[in-house]
């Protein structure tokens, strides 16, 4: 296996949020893993599994409750002033809706050059003005847009208004958040070539995050499968995808609507009974154990740990122990 | 005349806007028989859902109108022009709905139970309250929700995301309703759960006989679903076939598109996907030629003047494309998986 450096190293990642009634919500309960430079690292689960909440506590949006977040070799929570500001610069977000995320009142020219106000004060304004231009140009837009407004244009437009302004300040690494799940299927495939092409031209480093698992697996080079706040599965996608060894994950693949009226997807999938529990009293021992077809009493009380079951794909389960 | 449960003939449906008409659907023909499933396919505003309302005209208070000409004759009755009173038979006992979001469809300050009930005892007023409330457990036991007796008392807030899509079921097939549309049903839930849902529809389809309309932009859900396909695109029908027909031999540009823009389990990881350029046209124009020539990577002048007829290509298989004219170039649909 090639050198990979690492770019995040993640350990025991925990997240609480108060609710009310003095409850918490478990948003992330747990989680350890590694983002090494240059790839696409893919998060994937239903909704309410917290992985939105990974990648916003990855880039500082949240503080993290427990655990330790390494940034190239350096803990967050040591970063001093300037360490914070290099840490913003190289790390940006795309978030899902490219509606909300931008500001009306704002010409898409401020939008896009915001950032750069900040981490590149000496800029003059000509300078400003062309770097705006050249990253429009990097996701298709010609420079005319910087003068128009996020309410004049579509959907697929915005998204690149979305992308252009993350990659406005030279970052390294992009947590796209649902990307493309406000996007119409013609749409969604401009975008996803467009970040994919970004990648190659720019080499930056993606933090994926989708529910879409078909984009997922075609665009990611590892995957992690998050279920109620933990992570069950993580691997490179050959595997994840290949051999599936989680319950859950078996599951969840299974049922990928596939586009083929020969291959009934529906009627081979793995059945799964009930609906994600709560993460304000999720089950104790493996959080799956209440719709896993194969618990034992051993999963309702112990929570499995993460172990290797080939080199590079981990899983939790107690199934693997045999 | 009519043999078929349903025949629409050049629907067409418009708003008015301040700024003019916007002509959301333009001229679709198509017919249901008893038992089997229609899907309507297409990208956000080209009009599928639009069509489907327009089935029993349910507008509200909204600007749209059914432009003259058109013509929904539901088992040989006149849709168009049906007074308040016929159209309320027709809603719920003709057909029934399945809408989208089941969090905004249903009234957050009735219990379940009553809302299943409402349709019941309007359409038939000699059941009484009790006899209803039993008829909605029974109902919610059918949609697979356990413990029914206690959900009928409970509000919507109370039930998950799948639970309040399977009362959304219970309410459409409470009258007994010939036709029943499913309008994006699966697109506000999760991956497991739209497959519980889904598994649920299939069952319905296959116990009762009914006839489903499905309208969906997943072309993944489709083909596991329904019987026949038809792609729309800007208020016209393009393309339609047996599922079969569609998957094996699509004949237009944009049916290619929509198959090979989604990855599939075949396709080369990071390859480009095919994708369309451009976006929609403005409802709000006059559409010349074909709506689909400004993104068409096919596109010759003709597609630009006048809009294509349809060709049958077999007795149920037809679409509506230029190229398939005896003059015009034979050009192949791309490999699926995208290309390196």
């Amino acid at each position: 296996m090639e050198d990979k450096k690492v770019l995040f190293e993640v350990k025991d990642l925990k997240m609480y949020f108060p609710a009310r009634g003095g409850k918490t919500v478990k948003a992330v309960d747990g989680v350890s893993f590694n983002i090494y430079e240059g790839e696409t690292f893919g998060v994937v689960g239903e909704s309410g599994c917290g992985k939105t909440t990974v990648g916003r506590t990855l880039l500082g949006v949240y503080r993290a409750t427990a655990g330790d977040i390494i940034y190239k070799g350096k803990n967050v929570r040591d970063f001093n002033g300037d360490d914070k500001m290099s840490f913003s610069k190289n790390c940006q977000m795309i978030f899902q809706d490219p509606a909300a995320c931008l500001d009306p009142r704002m010409s898409i020219g401020t939008i896009v050059s915001e950032g750069l106000n900040v981490h590149y004060k000496s800029m003059t304004r000509e300078q400003k003005e062309e770097r705006v231009n050249q990253v429009l140009s990097y996701v298709g837009l010609t420079s005319d847009y910087a003068s128009r407004f996020a309410h004049e244009l579509s959907g697929g437009q915005r998204q690149r208004i979305g992308i252009a302004r993350a990659l406005a300040i030279e970052p390294s690494f992009i947590v796209c958040d649902e990307p493309i799940a406000a996007l119409d299927v013609s749409i969604q495939a401009q975008v996803v070539n467009l970040l994919t092409r970004l990648q190659k031209e720019l080499g930056l480093t993606y933090m994926f995050i989708s529910h879409d698992l078909s984009m997922v697996r075609h665009i990611s080079d590892r995957i992690a499968v998050m279920y109620l706040g933990s992570l069950v599965e993580l691997g490179d996608n050959k595997s994840i995808y290949g051999h599936p060894v989680h319950p859950y994950t078996q599951a969840l693949f299974s049922a990928i609507p596939e586009p083929d009226p020969y291959h009934s997807w529906l009627k081979n999938r793995v059945h799964l009974q009930g609906e994600i529990p709560s993460p304000i009293n999720a089950p104790a021992g493996c959080k799956f154990c209440t719709r896993c077809p194969k618990a034992t009493d051993r999963c309702k009380v112990e929570a499995p740990a993460l172990r290797e079951v080939e080199p590079g794909h981990y899983a939790a389960c107690h199934m693997l122990d045999i | 005349m009519s043999e078929h449960l349903l025949e629409v003939k050049d629907l067409a449906v418009s708003f008015s806007s301040y700024a003019g008409k916007i002509r959301a659907v333009r001229g679709v023909s198509f017919h249901l028989d008893a038992g089997e499933t229609l899907a309507i396919v297409g990208e956000s505003g080209c009009g599928k859902t639009v069509t489907v309302k327009a089935l029993m005209k349910l507008y509200g208070n909204s600007a749209a109108f059914i432009e003259e000409g058109s013509s929904i004759l539901f088992k040989g009755q006149e849709v168009v022009t049906m007074n308040n009173k016929e159209l309320s038979k027709l809603r719920g006992e003709g057909i029934g709905m399945i809408f989208q979001d089941p969090m905004t469809s249903l009234n957050p300050t009735l219990t379940v139970g009553y809302q299943i009930a409402e349709g019941i005892r309007f359409h038939d007023k000699s059941v009484t309250k009790a006899e209803a409330e039993k008829r909605a457990a029974e109902l919610l036991a059918l949609v697979g929700i356990p413990s029914p007796e206690e959900r009928i008392k409970q509000y919507p807030h109370q039930l998950s995301g799948g639970m309040r899509q399977r009362v959304m079921i219970a309410i459409a097939i409470a009258c007994n309703a010939d036709i029943i549309i499913c309008d994006e049903p699966t697109t506000a839930l999760d991956v497991t759960i739209q497959a519980q849902v889904l598994e649920l529809l299939n069952e319905l389809k296959e116990k009762t006989n009914k006839a489903f309309i499905l309208v969906t932009h997943d072309l993944g859900i489709v083909f596991d679903f329904a019987d026949r396909i038809q792609v729309m695109y800007a208020g016209v029908i393009l393309e339609r076939g047996t599922k079969y027909e569609l998957f094996d031999d699509p004949h237009h540009p944009y049916t290619w598109a929509l198959l090979n823009s989604v990855p599939s389990k075949q396709s080369q990881r990071k390859g480009s996907l095919y994708s369309i350029q451009g976006t929609p046209p403005d409802l709000m124009m006059d559409i010349k030629g074909c709506p689909f020539a400004d993104r068409c990577d096919y596109c010759m002048p003709i597609c630009k003047e006048r809009m294509p007829q349809e060709i049958a290509i077999t007795e149920s298989h037809g679409v509506s494309c230029w190229l398939e004219h005896s003059m015009a170039p034979k050009v192949k649909a791309p490999a699926a998986g995208g290309e390196e």
